[in-house]
């Protein structure tokens, strides 16, 4: 069973998503955008868990690599699930936000371009885990330590190259209407992700109890 | 004496200039009878076709809206969520099944 403290996060983090439209909606327009600079409350944040999920899956590895401890190779594959999931968010809805204020669906510029390879490197992560077999956890944790190193990189390159997605400055210059609706949704994805880490931790952990079991039984 | 043999008795630049009027009467009442009928099919535009004006603003409706793209995104953040938290607790009801299950049939043995 889980500890009691997940359900009640994940009940949290529901909650808070539930009041998040009503925030959202109170936040003032921006005045190039309008309307469609609203999906930012969501977008953002999901971006955000994105690279955390990411970090949090690379510093697994490199743990995992180091002493092969089978509670970082768990948290490793919980944290790429997580990455996957936060990417298909982020990359949709950026998409769609685009297609109303740059009027195509996509750009092949620095930024965009980088985070769709992160998210084909966590899931062909995934991939490999789920149909590789045996003895591939090492060879995923390579896999998690290229996509880390590839954060920093998306992170800067709406400063250092030439590209229509907004830059890093955008975030610490909103206006008070703008920045509680952002950190509210902030807490809401932070919330979720951490119900849903130790979710999948959890799950790890009893699939690998069952895997033992088994054995026993069969050997 | 008909117009065949009227027509056949006449002298060939005659013949020839009756000819050339029958086929300009011809071709005037298939065109202005075409271009009568164009008009009737033509729609209604409302696209300049002799000067172009500007205008400062775009009219409302020629704007791409933009809530049904907010609304898809949003749409899409919770379904994603929503499905993978769905997902994962189907899993783990699963696995946590199994296992009681295996450790009744290895505590029985």
């Amino acid at each position: 069973m889980l500890t009691r403290s997940v359900p009640a996060i994940l009940v949290l983090a529901l909650a808070m998503f539930g009041v998040a439209p009503y925030f959202i909606a109170q936040a003032p327009y921006e005045s190039t955008m309008g309307l469609v600079q609203k999906i930012f409350y969501f977008h953002v944040p999901a971006a955000i868990m994105m690279f955390l999920a990411t970090f949090v899956c690379g510093i697994a590895s490199v743990a995992y690599l180091a002493k092969g401890r089978a509670h970082s190779d768990r948290l490793a594959e919980a944290a790429a699930e997580l990455t996957v999931l936060f990417g298909i968010i982020t990359l949709i809805s950026g998409p769609l936000w685009a297609r109303k204020a740059w009027g195509v669906w996509w750009q092949w510029d620095a930024r965009l371009t980088s985070t769709l390879v992160l998210w084909l490197l966590f899931s062909a992560y995934l991939l490999l885990r789920r149909f590789g077999g045996p003895g591939t956890e090492k060879l995923s944790a390579g896999v998690a330590l290229f996509g880390m190193a590839n954060v920093p990189f998306i992170y800067w390159s709406v400063n250092v190259w030439r590209t229509m997605h907004p830059k890093t400055t955008v975030v610490p210059s909103l206006v008070p209407e703008m920045r509680f609706p952002f950190y509210w949704c902030m807490a809401a994805f932070l919330l979720l992700f951490l119900a849903l880490i130790k979710t999948r931790v959890r799950l790890a952990e009893q699939q690998d109890s069952l895997d033992l079991l088994l054995a026993e039984a069969e050997g | 004496m008909t117009f065949v043999t009227r027509m056949v008795r006449l002298r060939r630049p005659a013949r020839a200039r009756l000819s050339l009027i029958a086929l300009l009467l011809v071709l005037w009442t298939a065109g202005s009878a075409a271009l009568r009928a164009q008009d009737a099919q033509a729609p209604p535009t409302s696209a300049a076709q002799d000067e172009y004006v500007p205008i400062d603003q775009l009219p409302e409706s020629e704007k791409l809206p933009a809530a049904p793209y907010l609304i898809a995104a949003y749409s899409v953040a919770w379904g994603a969520i929503l499905i993978y938290v769905w997902m994962l607790w189907r899993r783990l009801g699963q696995v946590e099944a199994e296992l009681r299950e295996a450790r009744r049939s290895a505590g029985g043995r």
